[in-house]
């Protein structure tokens, strides 16, 4: 692994914040060596802190660039760079081990399938059965009395006046931002 | 460190002798876990010792990691694949179980937070209608899950009375005629409720659930009542009522209400006294859960919100306050969100956590059907939709089938989302075996079902919630309480079948 760490360092006092601030961390990786998965799974859990670029050949070497989020200081962009680092070895041993048991893993799964197919038989089979047909006459016939019973409660129901508002809690969150805005407060 | 944690410098590593396993870093000791949900607690030098391969037979751990499947030459495949399908029991049974039926968008109270978008009394062109609901539960019952459980939700589903009534009656002829196992749930501020009502409610076996707050002053502050006066006092009342009817029956006492708090920034100031009214009425449990930033919370965000570590500083505060009450003997109420994961760590068994689930819950586990028949993956979906964005729409009950539901491009993209397996960090994550990426959730706040983990605010306040409880835990004395808990929550389900009595009250966005 070959590595630089670039430390923000203004050219010019006059020049524009965009040109001073791309003060980053610069890692080129060898592919071979150090593994593709690792390399991005490394590059992806440093995104809660910076934000981060990988360029190059996925076969051969990737540059990956590590922005701070926060405003850079030095002692911030060695750590970043450090805290790569320890990850990037911590993802080659994640890596190989998980390789190493996919098989294992997959034989596991493949056991546990057959296993709860087995004993949930009955339930998976249970029928996605449209039960109007199941019904007894009777059972019918409650239902048509329910629908009528409730369709006339509906009714009275929505004869009844609205309930008062006395606190205005009945408006909504725009038109109780508008307020606020017509009466200049921050909206 | 990275959040998922590094290993220390100079490492020592022999992969080989190595199972598939995830390890975390927990300051002076370390926690493994693997994919058939065994997890061992090892000091430093001990995980020094096994990630060099210096492990002998002889060795003390050895029985305790070679059991547990850590040791690659040494695996049992027959125990740890049955404990691969306890773990994971969800996975097969075909279907969601909960379907959570939006009865009407209506709502007297105007919470400072509410999800569900409600709109006023007046607004009855917001409910479900009667034919609506007849689809509805059709549907419900095309689903191929032999336990259906229907939660009503709203706005307030007491304003639309009729309908719940006639849901429950319906679905009752349903499920007989069709051998299904049903539960219900109302999920209601109690502000409507009648004595009248609750009789309905006990004699046709819907459990009831509600939202408590806290306090008055906090409650009120989070859940103004439209009309003014006291929501607080109305819900209070209310529990007390169900729960002295509930113990006066031994026929209902698997009924007793249960109730969830919703956390604001507000309710930082008010650790102890939430759990003390808790206490004080006598519920068996405390749900401490983070608001969720979707729907109309988002756009109050800056008012209500606060950071995910900020939750689990209070997380942690609530549950020590519990722990310290059951210690002294002066309660033994439990903590929901510890119970939940504690179940999924100590006894390897899915509690029926929609959230905490891979692949998530969404469609797999539970549907969401809003006033006018549409389907929606979760309630949280609905949400988004409320808002103008229809993107977690899957069907509708007037003219799909659960085929085309679960063959919805959106139900194939969330299911492939939200699989730990697929994320690059939760893979590799120590709580993979026990957590759960929500797409809904990351959609609304990186704009991606995927999300990207290291930065999202539900990894951080899981992965600290997880971090609490594996701390805890290793303490004799919490732990002793802990499997007190358990105990007492496999007493209820063996009660009650293999469902938890009131399992649904836990997907509630009440």
């Amino acid at each position: 692994m070959t590595s630089t760490t670039r430390i923000p360092v203004p050219k010019k006092k006059s020049a524009p914040k965009s040109a001073s601030s791309p003060s980053c961390v610069v890692v080129d990786l060898s592919v071979p060596k150090e593994g593709l998965e690792p390399i991005l799974g490394a590059a992806y859990l440093m995104t809660d802190r910076a934000f981060v670029s990988l360029e190059g050949d996925r076969v051969k070497t990737i540059t990956v660039s590590l922005t701070l989020k926060e405003p850079a200081t030095a002692a911030g962009l060695k750590a970043l760079k450090e805290c790569f680092t320890r990850e990037l070895a911590t993802q080659k041993v994640r890596w190989a081990i998980s390789k190493n048991n996919q098989p294992i893993r997959e034989y596991i799964a493949e056991q546990a399938v057959l296993l709860a197919n087995g004993r949930l038989e009955p339930a998976a089979a249970a029928p996605a059965a449209p039960a109007d047909e199941q019904l007894t006459k009777d059972q019918r016939a409650e239902i048509e009395k329910l629908i009528a019973e409730v369709e006339d409660e509906i009714k009275a129901m929505n004869q009844k006046k609205a309930v008062p508002d006395p606190k205005n809690i009945k408006a909504s969150w725009e038109e109780k931002q508008e307020a606020k805005l017509r009466e200049g407060g921050k909206a | 460190m990275s959040r998922l944690t590094s290993l220390p410098e100079k490492s020592r590593i022999d992969a080989e002798p190595l199972s598939a396993f995830n390890f975390r870093n927990m300051g002076g000791w370390y926690l493994l876990t693997n994919d058939w949900g065994q997890h061992a607690i090892l000091e430093s030098a001990q995980f020094k010792r096994f990630m060099a391969g210096k492990l002998s037979e002889e060795d003390p751990l050895w029985k305790t990691l070679q059991s547990r499947g850590f040791l690659r030459h040494h695996m049992d495949f027959g125990a740890l694949a049955t404990s691969y399908v306890r773990k994971n029991a969800f996975q097969w049974i075909s279907g969601p179980s909960l379907h959570m039926m939006v009865v009407t968008l209506r709502c007297n109270q105007k919470c400072l937070y509410c999800h569900s978008s409600v709109v006023d009394p007046s607004r009855t062109d917001t409910d479900m209608d009667l034919a609506t609901a007849k689809k509805t539960v059709d549907f419900i019952f095309s689903t191929p899950n032999p336990t259906i459980c229907i939660e009503f939700q709203g706005g307030e589903p007491l304003l639309n009375w009729p309908v719940v009534k006639f849901v429950i009656q319906y679905a009752q002829a349903k499920a007989k005629a069709t051998k299904r196992k049903l539960i219900m749930a109302l999920v209601s501020n109690f502000t409507l409720m009648t004595d009248e009502r609750m009789e309905f409610l006990f004699d046709h076996h819907v459990s009831f659930c509600t939202s408590l707050d806290g306090p008055s002053e906090l409650h009120n502050k989070n859940r103004p009542y439209l009309g003014g006066g006291e929501a607080q006092q109305k819900v209070v009342a209310w529990l007390e009522k169900l729960q002295r009817k509930c113990l006066e029956d031994e026929q209902r006492k698997y009924y007793l209400p249960g109730a969830l708090m919703t956390t604001t920034r507000f309710s930082f100031d008010y650790p102890k006294e939430i759990v003390d009214l808790y206490v004080k009425l006598n519920m068996e449990q405390i749900f401490v859960r983070a608001l969720s930033p979707i729907g109309y919370a988002k756009r109050v965000w800056g008012e209500i919100g606060y950071g995910a570590d900020q939750f689990v500083k209070f997380y942690e505060a609530m549950l020590d306050y519990v722990l310290e009450l059951n210690r002294s003997g002066k309660a033994s109420i439990m903590e929901r969100m510890a119970l939940i994961c504690l179940t999924k760590i100590l006894k390897g068994v899915d509690p029926g956590f929609m959230d905490l689930r891979s692949p998530a819950g969404a469609v797999l586990g539970c549907l969401a059907y809003n006033f006018n028949g549409e389907i929606f993956v979760s309630d949280e979906g609905r949400m988004v939709d409320h808002q103008g964005d229809p993107i977690f729409r899957v069907g509708d009950t007037a003219k799909d089938s659960w085929a085309d539901v679960v063959d919805h491009p959106t139900t194939k993209a969330l299911v492939s989302a939200s699989t730990l397996d697929n994320q690059p960090m939760c893979s590799q994550c120590a709580y993979k075996p026990y957590c759960g990426a929500e797409p809904v959730f990351h959609y609304e706040m990186q704009r991606s079902v995927v999300g990207q983990m290291p930065s999202s605010p539900w990894c951080v306040a899981h992965m600290g919630i997880f971090d609490v409880i594996f701390r805890k835990m290793r303490e004799p004395k919490n732990r002793k309480i802990f499997d007190s808990w358990l105990e007492r929550d496999q007493c209820r389900w063996e009660e009650n079948d293999p469902i938890p009595a009131g399992a649904a009250h836990q997907e509630a966005a009440a």
